[in-house]
C-alpha cells in the first residue's frame, strides 16, 4: 500500500513495549547488517567451510561417525522401504537428523557423504552471519567486525566443525542467533526478539538436551531483570511465558514422542550414551577414577585450546556489571561460567574424564566472543583496547586451537583433520586422538559388496544401529531389515530365528560396538556360528549366509 | 411531483400543493441553486417552512421509507448482481460443485483408499499453505508499523473549525439497555458536535429501543432512524437505510457497545489527508473493555490482538485485500455509495466489502487506534455470533469466487492468493474436527486404515501442521498479547487449542446454516458484561 511520506514527527523505527532494561537510551542509529551484505559474508564463509569439508571429510575419509549415522537415519526417513520418520531415532536430539533431511532428498548428495560438508558449512555461515549483527548490534563498525569474525571463522577447530556434518555447527548457529535476540531485546525490548530467543533457544534445546539449563537460567534472568527494573508482574509474566513457551513445548514434544514410539518419555534424559562412535573407536585412555582436580585441569586445558578469550571476558564483563549495573554483562558471564560448570560437573557426575571433549567447549567460545562484542559497547572509552586484545586472543587461540586438536585426548578426529590439512594426504586406516580409526572403507568395501551380490528386499537383517555406514553406502536401504522397518518387536523376533526368513545377517564386529545381531550370534565374528556362512568381511563388519532351516547347535 | 433523490439531496418534502403553488418544508432558505434544480420539475411557485433538518429527515422517511429500504435491499444487487450474496450459488457453482461430488462418489466407489488419500493430501496442503501464510503475515507484522501513524502533535494542530461533517451509524436492535451507555460514548468522542452526524438505525418492529430513545432528550447531532420491516433484517440493510441520508465526508460504523479511543474520529480526518488517495476505508482496531471477564472473553481479546495488531496490518503491508472488521471502519462516504455499500444478504457484509473495495482498485489502511468492544461471555451467545462469521465468511468467498478467473484478472495473482487463504482459509475450521478425529482414533485404536490414508509425503505435511503448525499459531496468539502489551492474557493464549475447538463447532454450525437460512442474522445479545468495571487488558505504557 503507497503511503505519502511520513511527517517529520513520526516516531523512529520500530514499535517498542514493556519496561526499559538497558540503562543507556536505545540509539536507533546503530545499523545492523541488512540482508545483501549477510548474504555476501554467508556466501563466502559457506564456500570456505564446503570446500574445506569436502576435502576433509569427502576426499580425506576423516568422516564423524555420529554424523555418519544422522546422516543414514535422515536418509532412511526418505528412502527406507517404506519411508518412515522414526528413522530420526531417539539417540540423539532430533534436529540435527532433521535438518539433514533437504540434503538427504537427493540420494548422491547423502551416499556421496557430500551432504555432511554442504549442511555444516551452511549452519557455520550462518552463525558467521548473526555474530556479525552481534557485533553490529554492539556498535561495532564493519571495519572492527572483519578481522575478529575472520579469526573466529577460521579457527581450525571451527573449520572442522563447520565441514564435518556434526550438531556443533547447527547449534552454534542456533547460539548465535539465541544470543544474538537476547542483547537485541535487552536493547530494544521488542517482544519480536524476546519470541526469537524461545525459539532459537527451544530448536538448541532439540539440538542439544544440555541447553535447557541454558534455557532455564535465561527465563530466571528475564524475570529477574524486570523485576529489578520494577516491571508489573503481569508483564514478568507474559516475558517469561513468551520466552520458555517455545522450550516448554519442544520438550514437551519429544517426551511425548519417546513415550508414544520408544515406550520410554524420559529415555532421552536417563540414558544420553551413544554407542555409535563404538564402532570405529579403539579405545582411549582415561583416569580410573575422576575427581575435581583432573576435571579442573582438563577444563583449564579446553579454556587454554578452545575459548582463551574467556580469560579476559569474564572478568570484564564482571567488572561492567559492578561498574554500570549492566545486567547482560551479568548474564553473559554467567552463561560462560554456566557452561564450564556443566561440563565439569557432567564429568564428574559419570566418573567419566573423556567426556570433557574439545567440541563440548565450543559454545564457550561463542559466548566469549559475544561477551567481548558486549564489554565493547559498554567501555566507550576503551573500544580500541577492546577490539585489539580480542583480536590477539582470537589470533592466539588459532595456534591454541592446532595444538589442542593434536595433543589433547578427547576429541573427534580432530588430530585427523590437523594432518589431512598438514599434509593434504588421506587419513584412511590411521588413527587419531580420541581413540578412533579413521576412514569409511570397512563401510564402502562392505557396501559393495552388497550392491553386487545382494537384490532381494529386506534380505539382509542387521542392526542399523551399528551398520549404517554400510546401509548408506548402499544407497539402498530396502535391502535390509533393520530395526527402523518394523520395529524393534519385529526384529528381534526374526533375530531369534532368521532361518528363512532372511538371505544373511550383517554385523559389526567391534566388541566395544555393541551390535545385537554379533551379541545374539557372537561366533559371527570368526565364522564358527552355525547356520552362517561368512561370505564377505572386512575390518569392522561380516555378512554371513543365513541357512534355510536351523541347523543344529544352533544358537 | 419532486423526485425523491432530488428531494433527499436538496433536503425538500412537499406538504402541499394548490393552483399556482408548492407549498414545501425545507431544511433551509430556498436559494438559487435549490430553485433551479426544482424548477426541472415544476414551474408553480415555491413556497418554504423551514423545518429542522432532523424534522425533514423523519418526514422524507415517512414519505418515501418504502423507496428507501428498496435501495437499501437492492441497490448492490441492481448495479451488480454478481457482487451479491442473494443467491448462495451461482448456476455455474452449483454445476460444478454437483460434477465435483458426482466425481468424488464415483471415485470412492471405484477406489476407496486412494481417493480418500487424494482428499488427506489436498486438505493437508490446503491447511498447511493457510497456516504458512498466516505464519508470514503476522511475523512481517512483528516489529514493524505498518499502520497509518498520527501524532498527538498533528491532532493538537488541527483547527475544528476545518473539520468535515462526520456520519456514525449506529445499528440497534433490542438494545435499549445500552443507549444510555451509547450515549455517553459517543459524547466522549473529541469532535466537535456539530459535525457530528449519529444515526441510531432501529428496525420498525423493535418496540423496545425506539420508545426507549423517543423517550429521551437526545442531542441535535442524534438522529433516530427507524428502517421499515423488510427482509433480510440484516444490519448491513440497516446500514444502507442510514447512508441514504448521510451527510458525512467520512462514514464509520459503531455497534451499540463500542467504546472508540476519543480522538479516532480526528486521528482518521488527519490520515485520509496523508495517505495514498486510492484509499477509500481506514480501519481502526477492534479489541475488547471486558476481556478478564472469564476464559471466553480473554480468548476472544488474544484472537482480536493477533487479528488487528498483526494478521491485518501484515495484509495491509502486502497490498492485497483485507476483510474488514466489523465495526470502526471509516469509509469516504461517496466512494462507499459509488461501490454500492454493503451487501445486505451477506451477514458478513464487513469482510465482503473490504474484498469489493480492493477489487475495484480501492485501498484499506489500518490506523493505530482502538475500539474496545464487548466480547460475548456467554458461550451459546458467542457460538451464534461466531456461526454467523463463518458463515459470512464462505458466503463472500462463495460471491467472489463465482467467476475465478475473472477475479484473477482483476486482482492479480498475490491478491488472489491471498484471498484463498485468508477468507477461503476460513474452511480450516471444518476441516479441524476431522484431522483431530483421525488422529485420536488412530491414537486410541492405531487402526491400519488410518496409517494408509497418510502415506509418507502426505503424513509428513499433516504431521509438521499437527505437532508445529498448531503450536505456531498458539504462540502467535501469545505474540499478539505481547505485542499489544496485554501480558496477562499470555498464559491464556496457551490454551487457544481449547478455544479452535469451539470455532469449529461454530463453524459447522454456520455452514449447515447456510444451506436451510443463508440470510438469517443470527443476533448478539449485548450488554451481557454484568455491569463489568470495564478495564481492558492491563497495557504495560511502552
Amino acid at each position: 500500500m503507497a503511503l505519502a511520506p511520513p511527517p517529520a514527527t513520526r516516531a523512529p523505527g520500530p514499535r517498542t513495549a514493556g519496561t526499559r532494561l538497558d540503562q543507556r537510551e536505545y540509539r536507533t542509529d546503530v545499523r545492523v547488517p541488512g540482508l545483501r551484505a549477510g548474504f555476501v559474508l554467508f556466501a563466502v564463509f559457506a564456500i570456505v567451510y564446503f570446500v574445506v569439508g569436502y576435502r576433509v571429510t569427502v576426499d580425506g575419509h576423516v568422516v564423524v561417525f555420529d554424523a555418519l549415522n544422522r546422516l543414514t537415519n535422515a536418509y532412511l526417513v526418505w528412502w527406507n522401504d517404506p519411508p518412515k520418520l522414526a528413522a530420526i531415532g531417539f539417540l540423539f536430539p532430533p534436529l540435527t537428523t532433521l535438518a539433514f533431511l533437504p540434503v538427504t532428498i537427493v540420494k548422491p548428495v547423502a551416499t556421496s557423504l557430500v551432504a555432511l560438508p554442504l549442511l555444516t558449512a551452511i549452519a557455520a555461515a550462518t552463525a558467521m552471519v548473526w555474530l556479525d549483527r552481534t557485533l553490529a548490534r554492539c556498535e561495532m563498525p564493519a571495519m572492527m567486525r572483519l578481522p575478529l569474525l575472520a579469526a573466529f571463522g577460521l579457527n581450525p577447530l571451527w573449520l572442522f566443525y563447520a565441514g564435518n556434518g556434526m550438531s556443533e555447527a547447527l547449534y552454534l548457529a542456533l547460539l548465535a542467533i539465541a544470543l544474538y535476540a537476547f542483547v537485541s531485546w535487552y536493547e530494544t525490548t521488542e517482544p519480536r526478539y524476546l519470541f526469537a530467543a524461545g525459539f532459537a533457544i527451544a530448536l538448541l534445546v532439540m539440538t542439544r538436551y544440555a541447553f535447557s539449563f541454558w534455557a532455564l537460567i535465561m527465563a530466571v534472568l528475564i524475570g529477574v531483570a524486570l523485576a529489578r527494573r520494577r516491571a508489573g508482574p503481569h508483564e514478568i509474566e507474559g516475558s517469561v511465558i513468551a520466552f520458555a513457551a517455545p522450550v516448554v513445548y519442544a520438550l514437551a514434544l519429544w517426551t511425548l514422542f519417546n513415550g508414544l514410539i520408544v515406550g520410554e518419555p524420559l529415555g532421552w534424559v536417563l540414558d544420553q550414551d551413544t554407542s555409535t562412535a563404538a564402532v570405529n573407536s579403539n579405545g582411549v585412555d582415561t583416569a580410573a577414577s575422576v575427581g575435581i582436580e583432573t576435571v579442573s585441569e582438563r577444563l583449564l586445558e579446553l579454556n587454554v585450546a578452545v575459548f582463551p578469550l574467556a580469560f579476559v571476558v569474564v572478568p570484564g564483563l564482571v567488572i561492567a556489571f559492578v561498574t554500570q549495573r549492566n545486567d547482560m554483562a551479568l548474564w553473559l558471564a554467567s552463561f560462560l561460567v554456566l557452561g564450564i560448570v556443566l561440563m565439569g560437573g557432567h564429568a564428574l557426575l559419570s566418573d567419566d574424564e573423556s567426556l570433557l571433549t574439545l567440541r563440548d567447549a565450543m559454545p564457550m567460545a561463542l559466548t566469549a566472543l559475544v561477551g567481548a562484542a558486549w564489554i565493547y559497547r559498554s567501555a566507550a572509552e576503551l573500544r580500541l583496547v577492546v577490539w585489539l586484545a580480542t583480536l590477539a586472543l582470537l589470533v592466539v587461540n588459532l595456534f591454541t586451537a592446532w595444538d589442542g586438536m593434536r595433543n589433547y585426548p578427547f576429541q573427534s578426529l580432530e588430530q585427523a583433520f590437523t594432518r589431512t590439512v598438514f599434509t593434504g594426504e588421506s587419513q584412511e586406516g590411521r588413527s587419531s586422538r580420541g581413540g578412533f580409526t579413521v576412514g569409511i572403507d570397512p563401510e564402502a568395501q562392505m557396501a559393495q559388496y552388497v550392491k553386487t551380490n545382494v537384490t532381494a528386499r529386506r534380505a539382509i537383517l542387521t542392526d542399523n544401529a551399528q551398520t549404517f555406514g554400510v546401509i548408506l553406502l548402499t544407497g539402498r536401504p530396502g535391502l535390509f531389515f533393520d530395526r527402523i522397518d518394523e520395529g524393534d518387536g519385529a526384529w528381534n523376533e526374526i533375530l531369534e530365528a532368521p532361518w528363512g526368513k532372511v538371505r544373511y545377517v550383517m554385523a559389526a564386529t567391534s566388541e566395544r560396538a555393541g551390535d545385537r545381531v554379533l551379541a545374539r550370534y557372537p561366533g559371527l565374528a570368526d565364522g564358527s556360528e552355525p547356520g552362517m556362512a561368512v561370505v564377505a568381511r572386512t575390518d569392522r563388519y561380516v555378512l554371513a549366509r543365513v541357512a534355510e532351516r536351523r541347523p543344529q547347535g544352533a544358537g | 411531483m419532486i423526485p425523491e433523490p432530488l428531494a433527499r439531496h436538496l433536503r425538500v418534502v412537499p406538504i402541499a400543493v394548490d393552483e399556482t403553488t408548492l407549498y414545501l418544508a425545507v431544511a433551509d432558505v430556498l436559494d438559487d441553486d435549490t430553485v433551479a434544480a426544482l424548477r426541472e420539475h415544476t414551474h408553480l411557485e415555491l413556497r418554504g417552512f423551514l423545518a429542522s433538518r432532523n424534522s425533514i429527515d423523519e418526514l422524507l422517511q415517512r414519505v418515501h421509507g418504502g423507496e428507501y429500504v428498496a435501495v437499501a435491499r437492492t441497490e448492490l444487487l441492481t448495479r451488480f448482481p454478481e457482487e451479491s450474496a442473494a443467491r448462495v450459488l451461482s448456476t455455474g457453482q452449483a454445476i460444478a460443485l454437483a460434477l465435483l461430488a458426482i466425481a468424488f462418489l464415483v471415485c470412492l466407489v471405484l477406489a476407496v483408499k486412494p481417493t480418500l488419500i487424494v482428499a488427506m493430501a489436498l486438505s493437508s496442503v490446503f491447511y498447511l499453505s493457510t497456516s504458512l501464510y498466516k505464519f508470514k503475515l503476522t511475523y512481517d507484522a512483528l516489529g514493524h508499523q505498518h499502520e497509518v501513524a498520527v501524532t498527538d502533535e498533528e491532532i493538537a494542530a488541527l483547527d475544528e473549525r476545518d473539520l468535515p461533517t462526520y456520519t456514525i451509524l449506529i445499528p440497534l436492535y433490542r438494545e435499549a439497555a445500552v443507549v444510555p451507555r451509547l450515549i455517553a460514548g459517543i459524547g466522549g468522542l473529541d469532535y466537535p458536535k456539530t459535525k457530528l452526524d449519529v444515526r441510531l438505525l432501529c428496525e420498525e418492529d423493535d418496540d423496545e429501543t425506539v420508545p426507549a430513545l423517543q423517550a429521551m432528550d437526545l442531542p441535535p447531532h442524534f438522529k433516530v432512524v427507524v428502517v421499515p420491516d423488510a427482509q433480510p433484517k440484516t444490519k448491513p440493510k440497516a446500514c444502507n437505510y442510514g447512508l441514504l441520508q448521510a451527510d458525512g465526508k467520512y462514514v464509520v460504523i459503531y455497534d451499540a457497545e463500542d467504546r472508540p479511543d476519543p480522538d479516532q474520529l480526528k486521528k482518521i480526518v488527519i490520515a485520509f489527508s496523508k495517505v495514498d488517495p486510492s484509499v477509500t476505508c481506514i480501519q481502526a482496531k477492534l479489541n475488547y473493555f471486558n476481556a478478564d471477564q472469564n476464559l471466553l472473553t480473554r480468548w476472544f481479546a488474544i484472537e482480536y490482538s493477533m487479528h488487528f495488531d498483526l494478521l491485518l496490518p501484515g495484509l495491509d503491508a502486502q497490498d492485497v485485500p483485507i476483510p474488514l472488521g466489523g465495526t470502526s471502519n471509516h469509509f469516504i462516504t461517496d466512494r462507499l455509495i459509488e461501490l454500492g455499500a454493503w451487501d445486505p444478504f451477506n451477514v458478513t457484509e464487513d469482510a465482503d466489502l473490504g474484498i469489493r473495495l480492493h477489487k475495484a482498485g480501492y485501498k484499506t489502511a489500518m490506523i493505530d487506534s482502538t475500539t474496545l468492544e464487548e466480547a460475548n461471555s456467554e458461550l451459546n451467545n458467542w457460538i451464534r455470533q461466531r456461526s454467523r462469521w463463518i458463515k459470512g465468511y464462505i458466503q463472500t468467498w462463495l460471491v467472489h469466487m463465482r467467476h475465478p478467473f475473472k477475479l484473477l484478472r482483476q486482482v492479480g495473482l498475490k491478491s488472489w492468493l491471498s484471498f484463498q487463504l485468508t477468507v477461503g482459509g476460513t474452511f480450516i475450521f471444518l476441516l479441524n474436527p476431522i484431522f483431530w478425529g483421525l488422529t485420536t482414533l488412530f491414537f486410541l485404536t492405531e487402526w491400519g486404515f488410518i496409517r494408509e490414508l497418510f502415506p509418507s509425503v502426505v503424513f509428513y505435511a499433516a504431521a509438521f501442521q499437527l505437532f508445529i503448525g498448531n503450536f505456531v499459531f498458539m504462540y502467535m496468539n501469545v505474540a499478539g498479547c505481547v505485542q499489544r502489551s496485554y501480558y496477562d492474557l499470555a498464559k491464556f493464549a496457551l490454551l487457544s487449542p481449547l478455544y479452535w475447538g469451539l470455532m469449529s463447532l461454530a463453524a459447522w454450525k454456520g455452514f449447515l446454516q447456510l444451506f436451510y437460512a443463508p440470510f438469517y442474522w443470527e443476533k448478539t445479545i449485548h450488554g451481557l458484561d454484568d455491569g463489568h468495571p470495564g478495564a481492558p487488558p492491563v497495557r504495560t505504557a511502552a
